[in-house]
């Protein structure tokens, strides 16, 4: 009962951080796209996308990691080997995260307005290590 | 590049950094020798997940500041790496500190 109630929370949480994290990839990428510097409405809409990132993916973020470390520790997943490989990627995923929530923040309120992004490789790069993420779990090759 | 706005990101790094200097040591200045000297492991098995916690908010936090504020890489893997250190979470805590104060006083 308890496994099914974690594990639920855990994949909504983790939905939740996803969801957000591509929010974030196609926000970086639309500030890139504009020209000229950001209009005030524009800036507004980044500024509640930031209140979002702080209050609900933010969060998820840590409310999957830490129900995800609940599980590992009940169930004894230590001592797999997928999970020793899952534990680096999970901690990717989060620097991917805080990466791409401080460009947005810097995006708001810099003088230069642009930040250096790279939809594609920021795409391959989330896709690759969530698709890893998701066949270590579902798998439990090792 | 300087920001004129809030210095809140670099105010929740600095206790980040603390809280996680402080259980990196209690971890291995007390659990870890109590588990293998007194072979007691009940603190590892506590302070563990704990640490690991704050050690993942701290690397979230670092990133999220070093974004924000435009830092250099090599800047960030020195910070990253304090993590590892006995009282380099309290090193980061006093240099951001310092930082933040720089900050404000260019603001004002």
């Amino acid at each position: 009962m308890i496994y099914s109630l974690v594990k639920s929370l855990h994949l909504i949480c983790l939905f939740m951080w996803l969801s957000g994290m591509s929010m974030q990839i196609l926000s970086l990428h639309l500030g890139k796209m504009l020209p000229g510097t950001l209009l005030p409405q524009e800036i507004a809409r980044l500024r509640l996308l930031i209140i979002y990132d702080r209050f609900i993916v933010a969060p998820a973020m840590f409310m999957a990691i830490g129900s995800g470390l609940f599980m590992a520790i009940n169930f004894g997943w230590f001592d797999y080997t997928w999970l020793q490989i899952k534990v680096p990627l999970i901690v990717i995923l989060a620097a991917i995260h805080g990466v791409h929530s401080g460009k947005i923040k810097r995006m708001t309120h810099s003088s230069e307005n642009k930040v250096s992004f790279n939809m594609s490789k920021a795409c391959t790069t989330l896709l690759s290590v969530v698709i890893s993420i998701i066949a270590l779990a579902v798998f439990k090759p090792f | 590049m300087i920001n004129n706005k809030s210095t809140g990101h670099f105010t929740s790094l600095q206790w980040i950094a603390m809280v996680e200097g402080i259980t990196l040591l209690l971890l291995i200045g007390i659990a870890v020798p109590l588990k293998h000297l007194a072979h007691m492991p009940l603190m590892v098995q506590l302070l563990g997940p704990i640490h690991g916690m704050t050690f993942i908010l701290y690397l979230w936090s670092s990133v999220n500041t070093a974004a924000e504020e435009n830092w250099s890489k090599k800047y960030l893997i020195k910070v990253c790496c304090a993590a590892f250190i006995p009282f380099g979470g309290f090193i980061v805590s006093h240099l951001v500190r310092k930082s933040a104060n720089a900050k404000k006083e260019l603001s004002i």
